[in-house]
């Protein structure tokens, strides 16, 4: 049973499958990571209430959740826009623990507003459900979507930072703020749109993540271990490295899962992490650190 | 003003009134029952249920006359959720207040903080709501545990795959304290009975991911599924089943799949599958029905668990002193174990230790967006629907 070739092929779809979920999860996450030097231990929470407003648009007003995905993705980049604008910036570019202690007192805040607001419940939404039968291989179909849309955000993130002009603007700000500033580059509203942008990539993932996983307010905060593994394996700040890191960890979890324990597969996000760190500190595609 | 005051006494002197005539013992010297409940904290939204039971009880025990002849009150402090409050509280109703009997309070932390004092002064405490076996394995005598077992959670399950003929069953279950003696009492029962056990493998709590186990489920051909799962995972493992188009012929998803969350997350797709619970309001136990009725019109909602095995717990609290004959705690403890009794949440039957055994998990199936008892079969409100038709030919 262990050695045939049609299961091998159906273990990698899976792995591919769950990448796509730890992919759309990183993606805001590094994308912060790479333009403020800062980890956003609230991200989790972001993509919860990205989730839970889809859940609302979907209960209270019959949205599907794919069309409720922009809605959502709309209203994080504005709860991220005045986050920025409200906490980030003063502390960015002082002690950088000062940061981390901010984004972690507010997780703990939007958890626990959360719990109050929506109950401990679960809460899913019962839509594409199943799969489609692809060759002989099973794909199911939320997951399927959920890595479509990981790949497709991927590549348009890619896309902007490199070919439009405010994309620069961001690498810019990235690479050395003191010169970009000198360039002309207006450094303030540059972090303001990549923390909104991070937001609502995060609101992005929680809305897909509604079709593939129960979720309650404190959920946020354990999907987004997975992601952190992701992007150090992947690369920090390297958003095509996200998704590359999501890959190599969600297929490496279906194949430890299946031919060691279940056990296993959550073990190799930190196997993962020790080898890149060991190896390739920067991680396979990371930029180094200035 | 003050024509509110007049009514308010009146109703006071009419309350009085009827009080003395419905309970002949009240003139005497009362029984004074002593817990601590989380009025506030984190747990005090489900612990309310258990507060209202005790009240209830403590109403029917005086309606029937009292207990050995001496109406019943109750003295509550509140714990604030918290374990070492708990116990000081017990202490406080033991030495200071001088109690004459201890009842438990809601949650198992809060019950293994306070059992550690009881056992010290040789109190007998009933606590319905502590689970958890491990508190039963420390030696202590004074402890008495009325809710369900985790070894008799799932038993039921064998029962219905072998009325249908099923061979084959896999287990997949959360690596928890609960399931690690769950799992293992069902599968050395199905064992036992001529089911082969395919699979038996344990995952830790935040699992995202179950195609790899349940890919080799399949692969397997289990006939039976049981995961061992709280909320998520019950959701995660029916949806992850009809991805991989793994239709087994009884699946049966945990204590999760038991909550009306289950049903909405999954809509349809949680058709024809079993979960494990507690209690059930419709269940045929004597006075099951009369429970309902009575905590409905005294609280204004539906009674949960939680009120239920808490009132069960003290009617074999009640039995038990009643066949002790006295508020001496050894003799009470020495009837708590020989009790057998039909309480409205179940069997009462404690081992030596004072954990229960008698006390099952009823096995219900979601039928038509509604939760129908199927086991045991005396309780049963329809008939099981299985085996569940294959994913791909439901609409």
């Amino acid at each position: 049973m262990l050695w045939e070739p049609v299961l091998w092929g159906q273990l990698l779809i899976h792995g591919v499958m769950l990448a796509g979920l730890y992919g759309l999860l990183a993606l805001g996450l590094n994308l912060v990571f790479g333009v403020m030097r800062v980890i956003n231990f609230a991200h989790g929470e972001l993509v919860m209430l990205g989730a839970f407003l889809t859940f609302w648009g979907y209960t209270a007003l019959g949205l599907h959740p794919l069309v409720a995905l922009p809605f959502s993705a709309a209203v994080l980049f504005g709860v991220g826009w005045a986050l920025q604008r409200l906490l980030m910036e003063r502390v960015l570019g002082g002690q950088p623990m000062a940061a981390l202690l901010v984004t972690f007192g507010l997780s703990l805040i939007i958890i626990n507003v959360g719990l109050l607001v929506f109950g401990a419940d679960i809460r899913s939404i019962p839509v594409v459900s199943g799969s489609l039968r692809v060759a002989g291989f099973v794909v199911p179909k939320a997951r399927g979507l959920a890595f479509l849309t990981a790949v497709a955000l991927t590549v348009a993130t890619v896309a902007f930072l490199r070919w439009t002009a405010f994309g620069r603007a961001i690498r810019a700000t990235a690479q050395h703020p003191e010169v970009a500033i000198t360039c002309g580059v207006d450094v303030r509203r540059t972090r303001l749109v990549t923390f909104g942008l991070g937001a609502a990539l995060g609101a992005a993932a929680g809305s897909l993540i509604m079709l593939i996983l129960p979720m309650d307010p404190q959920s946020g905060s354990l999907l987004i271990l997975k992601a952190f593994a992701v992007i150090i394996v992947g690369g920090l700040g390297s958003v095509a490295g996200s998704l590359l890191g999501a890959l190599v960890l969600g297929i490496a979890e279906v194949f430890g899962s299946f031919f060691i324990a279940t056990v296993f597969g959550e073990v190799m996000a930190y196997v993962l992490l020790l080898l890149v760190l060991l190896v390739r500190p920067a991680g396979l595609l990371g930029i180094a650190e200035r | 003003m003050r024509k509110r005051w007049y009514a308010l006494v009146a109703v006071a002197a009419l309350a009085a009134l009827a009080a003395g005539t419905l309970s002949p013992a009240s003139g005497q010297n009362p029984i004074v029952v002593g817990a601590s409940i989380s009025q506030t904290g984190r747990l005090a939204v489900t612990a309310t249920y258990v507060l209202q039971a005790y009240q209830l009880w403590v109403d029917d025990v005086n309606a029937k006359g009292g207990l050995l002849g001496r109406p019943v009150t109750l003295k509550v402090y509140d714990d604030k959720s918290d374990p070492g409050t708990g116990a000081k509280l017990y202490e406080k109703l033991i030495v200071d207040d001088k109690v004459d009997l201890v009842a438990g309070p809601y949650s198992t932390p809060v019950s293994a903080a306070a059992s550690t004092v009881n056992e010290k002064y040789k109190k007998v405490m009933v606590a319905p709501m502590a689970a958890g076996d491990a508190l039963w394995k420390r030696g202590y005598r004074y402890l008495i545990q009325t809710l369900t077992p985790s070894s008799l959670y799932y038993i039921g399950v064998v029962d219905l795959a072998l009325e249908r003929g099923l061979k084959t069953i896999a287990f997949m279950s959360e690596d928890s304290e609960a399931l690690r003696v769950a799992t293992p009492a069902v599968a050395d029962l199905a064992q036992k009975k001529g089911l082969k056990v395919v699979h038996n493998e344990y995952f830790p709590r935040g699992t995202t991911d179950f195609s790899a186990m349940l890919t080799r489920i399949k692969a397997l051909g289990a006939d039976v599924l049981v995961c061992g799962c709280y909320e998520p995972e019950s959701v995660l493992s029916v949806r992850q089943s009809k991805e991989l188009d793994y239709s087994p012929r009884l699946l049966f998803a945990g204590h999760g799949a038991a909550v009306p969350e289950f049903y909405k997350a999954l809509g349809k797709d949680a058709e024809f599958v079993l979960a494990s619970d507690h209690w059930d309001s419709r269940m045929k136990t004597p006075g099951n029905a009369e429970f309902v009725e009575r905590f409905k019109k005294k609280y204004g909602r539906e009674p949960n668990y939680h009120a239920a095995g808490t009132y069960g717990g003290m009617q074999a609290f009640e039995a038990g002193v009643r066949k002790a004959g006295s508020l001496d705690q050894d003799k009470i403890r020495q009837a708590l174990g020989e009790l057998d009794l039909a309480t409205i949440f179940g069997r009462y039957k404690v081992s030596e230790t004072g954990g229960q055994i008698g006390k099952t998990s009823i096995i219900v199936q979601w039928q038509g967006g509604k939760k129908e008892i199927l086991w045991p079969g005396g309780t049963a409100t329809a008939k099981a629907m299985l085996p569940a038709p294959p994913w791909a030919e439901r609409r």
